[in-house]
């Protein structure tokens, strides 16, 4: 009986509005196209359409940003979980592999070749942590799909200011 | 033949084709906005459920497959977002409580029975009002979205037990509530 009560003096005030339901629905359709999610993450990819990654994965110390956005991905990153065989080439790795999230999976001989990209950031993150000046980092590369790049600037250890980032073809 | 597939195993298909989320929207959005609109004051409920789904979408990768109903889940979230408006819940229920036409005063035998309930209504939509937030969030769930202890435990993210507490406790307030002045001086 308690609960009738409750239903009756939590009546709706209003009506449901088809409108509103039609728009709620268009957002969350938008969103899913990673067109028009306000706060959308904008993600660093690696390596073009399939090697791709997100900065956590640099553990780049503050201020030495080596990102670059080369778009902006509507699909959601999947884990290192995801993908046994990167997982397996990492566990043989002095890393610590949190934070590491992937828009592909890298599979057959892109995994060594994923493995060996991660291990040339990693250096020159490290590298790069210890200085102050500004630093040019450029990584290419080539697979199946063609060629890709990397190519960021790292600033002062102390800066807090966006890096500029420039896309390659 | 196939049934529908699970919540479950739309979630899981979202994962590599966003848009296959809408189902889950198509299933729940009414029930969910229903219930925030028992909740708030009107013109809020349309956002925050527009809003549930969003976040729903977001965090799809975080959904444990091990439950087909995504019911507790959409529920829970909208319950957090609920947390941003406590004090308009609460003005709600003040406000429903006021609202209502005194029975003091309305002597009348005839309509007595009309100002008890009325009376009812409006002691229970105070003692509503002045539950623990959490106490409500479960009673709510209950009575509104007809959850079950264990979905009320996954969508506040809170062991079984403490929800049997919990809607223990704002039980008992809503009965002393409704107790008769003379039941409760006697008591």
């Amino acid at each position: 009986m308690v609960d009738e009560l409750i239903r009756e003096i939590t009546e709706p005030q209003d009506d449901a509005s088809p409108a509103a339901r039609s728009a709620a629905r268009e957002r969350l359709l938008a969103a899913a196209d990673g067109t028009a999610r306000t706060g959308e993450r904008k993600r660093l990819r690696l390596g073009g359409r399939g090697l791709a990654l997100i900065a956590a994965l640099l553990a780049v110390p503050a201020g030495v940003a080596v990102a670059t956005e080369l778009s902006h991905s509507g699909g959601e990153p999947m884990q290192l979980a995801d993908c046994p065989e990167l997982q397996a080439a990492l566990a043989a790795k002095p890393w610590n592999p949190e934070g590491l999230e992937l828009l592909a999976c890298p599979t057959g001989h892109e995994v060594a070749r994923t493995v060996s990209m991660l291990a040339l950031l990693r250096a020159q993150s490290a590298a790069l942590e210890a200085r102050t000046e500004s630093k040019h980092v450029t990584v290419v590369g080539t697979d199946k799909r063609g060629p890709w790049a990397l190519d960021g600037i790292a600033g002062p250890i102390d800066s807090s200011k966006p890096i500029a980032h420039r896309p390659r073809p | 033949m196939a049934g529908k597939p699970s919540d479950a195993s739309i979630i899981g298909e979202a994962l590599t084709r966003p848009t296959a989320f809408a189902e889950i929207f198509d299933r729940h959005y009414d029930a969910i906005r229903d219930y925030l609109a028992r909740r708030l004051p009107s013109g809020l409920s349309e956002e925050l459920a527009a809003e549930t789904f969003l976040i729903a979408f977001e965090k799809r990768r975080s959904y444990d497959i091990a439950f087909p109903s995504a019911r507790p889940w959409l529920f829970g979230i909208a319950t957090n977002l609920l947390g941003r408006h406590r004090r308009d819940e609460r003005r709600r229920m003040a406000a429903y409580s006021r609202s209502l036409p005194g029975a003091a005063g309305d002597a009348e035998d005839e309509i007595a029975s009309r100002a008890d309930a009325t009376q009812m209504r409006s002691a229970l939509a105070r003692a509503i009002a002045e539950l623990e937030p959490g106490d409500r969030d479960a009673l709510l769930l209950q009575a509104l979205a007809e959850l079950t202890y264990p979905e009320i435990a996954r969508a506040l993210h809170i062991p079984t037990g403490t929800v049997k507490s919990r809607l223990h406790r704002a039980r008992t307030q809503l009965a002393s509530a409704l107790e008769p002045e003379g039941a409760k001086a006697d008591g």
